[in-house]
């Protein structure tokens, strides 16, 4: 059983924050809310010292993608598949949460991932950002598109950013060579 | 008018029919110093005063004109007339051994540092024959070469072969469900200018 509480910021164990999140969540449009030091600095540290450490498998398919994946680090699954965890972004979204899809990612130079042919499966998308420095310049931000671009996630440390993905497709832009070889590492998945 | 237009070598297409048909990863041919030189570089002169629009996507970051059909500029007025005349195209419909139409597609396309065409086989209907005019000149270092795939499974697979821009050369390729190519990411401050297209049928 993971207790979340000893995860995340002492702001967001109050029920006022969360619902103050919830109000913007559903007045922004799309439906999306970024939560910044979503995790407290101790586990923040953690997670960053054990992202250091991981043994990335490059990905390329040309005409999907091209990035490097692992598997996400136990405890950080165990919190992200956590019943507390799904009452936090049931809280924030007004949805119900049944389970999660999660993998975790890196994107350097020459990495993209490009649009589906339809729109993304109805859920909550959700990233955790783990890159303390960047540039939209160099790519790598995530974009949301219906009919022109509804919403940009830039490369960030320590956040969790949920949308509402109705009718909405994504991709994540090429990072370019003045990225250098910094890389972007987030968590991403849908709750359904 | 091929005269005027196309170095005297290559006057004669059937002299090139087999060579593209041959090349691989899929049917193509690079003709280096094809058009006359004083010409092509008016009209490299003339496209630095062409007004180009970004354009961005999850696909491609390039700057790119409006089709020349419709220019008022003269230089590229007539590039325009040759390339589209029954005489070029029937050279190409020739070289390539395809049968074409009247119709063309033309723009000008500028790739400046950090843009980028990424992995796609151009195809869409009546696209047959896609050319490439190349009008400046990058080093394999700087980036912004034409990059085409091998396939497996019906998919792109490994690039193996890679054109560096050279200044006055022409690219054709068959377009099919595996003609996939990229634009590499030009990596240097320099501009890569073409005049690109395709031939239908």
């Amino acid at each position: 059983m993971v207790n979340i509480k000893s995860w995340l910021s002492v702001d967001y164990h109050r029920k006022e924050t969360l619902a103050a999140a919830a109000s913007v969540f559903l007045s922004n449009k799309p439906q999306s809310i970024q939560l910044r030091n979503i995790f407290n600095d101790q586990r923040y540290t953690t997670f960053i010292g054990e992202l250091s450490r991981i043994q990335w498998k490059q990905k390329y398919d040309a005409l999907t993608l091209r990035c490097s994946t692992s598997l996400l680090p136990l405890e950080l699954s165990q919190f992200l598949h956590s019943e507390d965890f799904k009452l936090l972004v049931s809280i924030v979204t007004g949805k119900i949460i049944h389970q999660t899809t999660a993998d975790l990612c890196c994107f350097g130079h020459k990495d993209y991932t490009l649009m589906n042919d339809g729109p993304l499966p109805n859920g909550i998308f959700f990233q955790l950002g783990f890159t303390p420095i960047w540039n939209d310049g160099w790519g790598g931000y995530t974009s949301f598109v219906s009919d022109g671009e509804q919403l940009r996630i830039s490369p960030t440390a320590n956040t969790l950013t949920l949308v509402d993905t109705s009718k909405l497709n994504r991709f994540t832009k090429y990072i370019n060579h003045r990225a250098s070889k910094s890389k972007r590492i987030l968590v991403e998945g849908i709750f359904k | 008018m091929l005269d005027t237009w196309i170095s005297k070598k290559y006057r004669s297409p059937d002299k090139y029919t087999e060579l593209f048909a041959k090349n691989t990863p899929y049917e193509h041919i690079i003709l280096p110093n094809f058009f006359s030189s004083a010409k092509l570089k008016l009209v490299a002169s003339a496209l630095k005063q062409q007004p180009f629009a970004e354009k961005n996507s999850d696909l491609f970051q390039f700057s790119q004109s409006g089709d020349l059909k419709t220019t008022r500029n003269k230089v590229f007025n007539d590039f325009y007339k040759f390339l589209s005349s029954k005489e070029f195209i029937s050279y190409v419909a020739t070289l390539t051994s395809t049968k074409l139409s009247k119709k063309i597609d033309c723009s000008c396309f500028v790739y400046q540092s950090t843009d980028y065409l990424l992995p796609h086989d151009d195809r869409l209907e009546g696209r047959k024959i896609a050319y490439v005019v190349n009008l400046s000149s990058l080093k394999e270092k700087d980036g912004g070469s034409l990059d085409l795939f091998d396939s497996r499974n019906n998919q792109p697979h490994t690039i193996v072969k890679s054109y560096a821009p050279t200044f006055n050369s022409l690219i054709l390729f068959r377009v099919t469900p595996l003609s996939f190519h990229q634009v590499a990411e030009v990596v240097a401050d320099k501009e890569r200018y073409t005049i690109t297209g395709w031939f239908h049928g």
